[in-house]
């Protein structure tokens, strides 16, 4: 009877131990959840279908190196992306970090919701990034964003049309036009663009190409410049020639680019992965240089993209850990993810992938030094870039050009919109 | 003494009326309450709240202050909306006065005795059916340039390419034609269902009154108020304007 109530006594204590234990245990695991941080990080689609898979597994890939850290990626598509960070920002639902649009870190931080990355860069040497992409990220004494990617953009030919017609590469202006004219025949056009973004980036090129641009020194609305003025009118004989197909208003960027795969154009402004997506037609794809403008200007557009933090983030640590780390391994998202830009990063350019395919070293090493930003002559970055980057009053510039309208009228109500844009800022 | 007693039983009754009245009322209020709050939250208040934003000059991000009328100035004074707006007009007036037409005529033509019936009503509804993105892309490829199917045929004919998606007149008239190939299977479903109401007596009686086919189609669609009634009751744009059509149509008296 003794023994039976010493065993209960026992076996009371140790089931009591056990529990004291276990409730220990719980809490600890507790208190080693709570310690993992999670890092929202939206990510803009930046290659082909198989971009988020590729990005999801470098994400993946740093959760699994840093055990206390939960990045959880979250891919963006490109419509209505600007409503997309704004609504998000405003309802308090922000993420820690994301990709964006070239000039949405600048347009945000003007409404209190982007931490600058300042301290991160302080980190950073400037020449592990392509010459200027640092400084086209700084406003206001500060740094927007870490550079990631350089959108410049591209002209190609087809290099069989062009023989088959005995025309050499163009090298300015003026041969650019007059091969234009010469390859318009038999159903087939010099030049295919469109309505839309790409149409736009032909207003750009061509602007800031010849010295131009869509603001002067003070940030004011410069449409009307000479320079740029000059530069559109271009566009406008290219089409007075019959140069441009006619069915540019209404194509797509992709549709142009089909146009120029098929052999049904002779030149196509794009992006430096145009070739590389061409398929059978790549061999017969290759780059126009920088072309020399009347003036002698030889330049062309770009863009940076880049990285940015918000201010609602709680972890301002770990997320700029993450930041750097996705900077420097961003290799797979052009090698895997098919990505149409060029990387920011020097280590990255320098990997084979780059420098074994000769048009994207050409672009890399001819192109880029000369290409200049939208905010040339104000330099920098500015809020208006985003509303202009946005808006789609280019747009309606680019249609009516390739309708072949006069120019005075879409220009002067492109610069009045430009000057609403930049007096709202 | 009598009055007074009477002033106050008048009073009592009228009082009693009242609050039956209230009384009646409470259930149905009650009753309504959940919805007419759940309106009142979801469409009145950013209703109100949308027309007071209309008066500043904020965004999604800033609250922005107080610009009176500029808003609106500016609004009218801007080319672009005048052009959208004509542009709303004509798609919206093309596209009903279209859609009824072509539904009225398939519906009327589908009404017929004819050889495989069922299998043209399936195949007629196939726009309707058909998701939208793959109609439009469907649509893109047929009129997108010279290279189209469209302007293909267009060259057998010995015509020269028309850009539909580059000259003004052809865009609007495009997407209002495409529009309407979308829409119209609806309106001869619907069409087609009232005429299969109707009273199958009303066209012997004109018939034997010596009417023509083209006025007791006129009569059939134009006097059968349940036709009307029963295909526009929600009262959208397309029930009001075909009410107008409706009116229009010339009609058949003794």
């Amino acid at each position: 009877m003794t023994v039976k109530t010493d065993m209960v006594r026992h076996s009371r204590r140790s089931m009591l131990q056990m529990a004291v234990a276990g409730s220990m245990l719980m809490l600890s695991a507790t208190a080693v959840m709570s310690q993992e941080v999670t890092l929202n990080f939206w990510d803009m689609v930046w290659g082909g279908t198989e971009y988020p898979a590729v990005a999801q597994k470098l994400v993946d890939r740093y959760n699994k190196e840093n055990p206390d850290v939960n990045v959880v990626y979250r891919a963006v598509p490109w419509t209505n992306w600007y409503e997309t960070f704004v609504t998000a920002v405003a309802a308090g639902s922000a993420p820690d970090l994301s990709t964006g649009g070239g000039y949405q870190a600048v347009q945000l931080y003007s409404q209190g919701a982007i931490m600058p990355v300042d301290e991160l860069v302080a980190k950073m040497n400037a020449s592990e990034f392509a010459p200027g992409t640092l400084d086209a990220m700084k406003y206001d004494g500060h740094y927007m964003g870490v550079p990631w990617a350089l959108s410049p953009d591209v002209l190609w030919y087809r290099k069989d049309l062009l023989a088959e017609a005995g025309i050499k590469v163009p090298t300015n202006w003026d041969e650019l036009r007059a091969a234009a004219r010469a390859l318009t025949k038999d159903g087939k056009y010099g030049i295919a663009s469109s309505g839309d973004t790409n149409g736009a980036h032909w207003l750009l090129h061509f602007a800031v190409g010849n010295g131009g641009g869509l603001f002067d020194k003070e940030g004011d609305a410069a449409i009307s410049s000479e320079r740029t003025m000059e530069a559109f009118q271009y566009l406008s004989d290219l089409v007075a020639d019959g140069s441009v197909n006619p069915a540019s208003v209404g194509y797509t960027g992709a549709d142009a680019r089909g146009a120029l795969y098929r052999g049904e154009v002779a030149f196509y402004l794009g992006t430096a992965a145009v070739a590389n997506r061409a398929g059978d037609a790549k061999d017969q794809l290759g780059i126009v240089p920088p072309l020399a403008g009347p003036h002698g200007d030889v330049a062309g557009s770009c863009s940076v993209n880049n990285i940015m933090v918000y201010n609602q983030t709680q972890h301002k640590d770990e997320t700029f850990a993450f930041l750097k780390w996705w900077s420097e391994n961003a290799l797979p998202l052009f090698t895997e993810g098919m990505v149409g830009d060029l990387p920011a990063r020097v280590s990255i350019a320098n990997d084979d992938h780059f420098t074994s395919d000769k048009n994207l070293t050409y672009v890399l090493n001819d192109i880029v030094p000369v290409a200049k930003l939208m905010s040339e002559h104000k330099g920098g970055t500015f809020p208006a870039l985003n509303a202009v980057d946005g808006d789609g009053f280019l747009f309606s510039l680019i249609q009516s050009i390739w309708q072949g309208q006069p120019l005075k009228g879409p220009a002067a109500t492109a610069q009045a919109h430009l000057e609403d844009i930049v007096k709202s800022q | 003494m009598t009055a007074v007693g009477m002033s106050s039983e008048k009073k009592v009754w009228r009082e009693s009326a009242r609050l039956r009245a209230l009384k009646d009322l409470s259930t149905p209020a009650l009753l309504l309450a959940p919805s007419v709050i759940l309106l009142l939250i979801v469409i009145v208040v950013p209703m109100v709240q949308g027309l007071y934003f209309s008066f500043t000059n904020g965004s999604l991000m800033k609250a922005g202050h107080w610009v009176g009328l500029e808003n609106y100035v500016k609004l009218l004074s801007s080319a672009a909306f005048w052009n959208s707006l004509r542009f709303s007009a004509i798609f919206a007036v093309c596209n009903i006065a279209g859609c009824y037409v072509l539904g009225l005529g398939i519906a009327l033509l589908m009404q017929k005795d004819m050889p495989a019936r069922g299998l043209f009503r399936v195949l007629l509804l196939l726009p309707w059916i058909v998701p939208s993105l793959v109609s439009i892309v469907s649509w893109r490829w047929l009129v997108m340039d010279d290279k189209a199917l469209f302007n293909q045929i267009i060259g057998v004919f010995g015509g020269s390419p028309i850009f539909f998606l580059s000259d003004s007149t052809w865009t609007i008239t495009i997407v209002v034609l495409i529009k309407i190939w979308r829409s119209f299977p609806f309106m001869m479903l619907s069409l087609l269902a009232a005429l299969q109401s109707i009273d199958r007596s009303l066209y012997e009686a004109a018939a034997i009154d010596g009417a023509t086919k083209w006025l007791m189609e006129c009569h059939a669609t134009a006097d059968q108020e349940h036709l009307d009634r029963s295909l526009f009751a929600d009262d959208d744009l397309v029930g009001q304007r075909l009410r107008y059509a409706l009116a229009a149509c010339p009609r058949w008296t003794r």
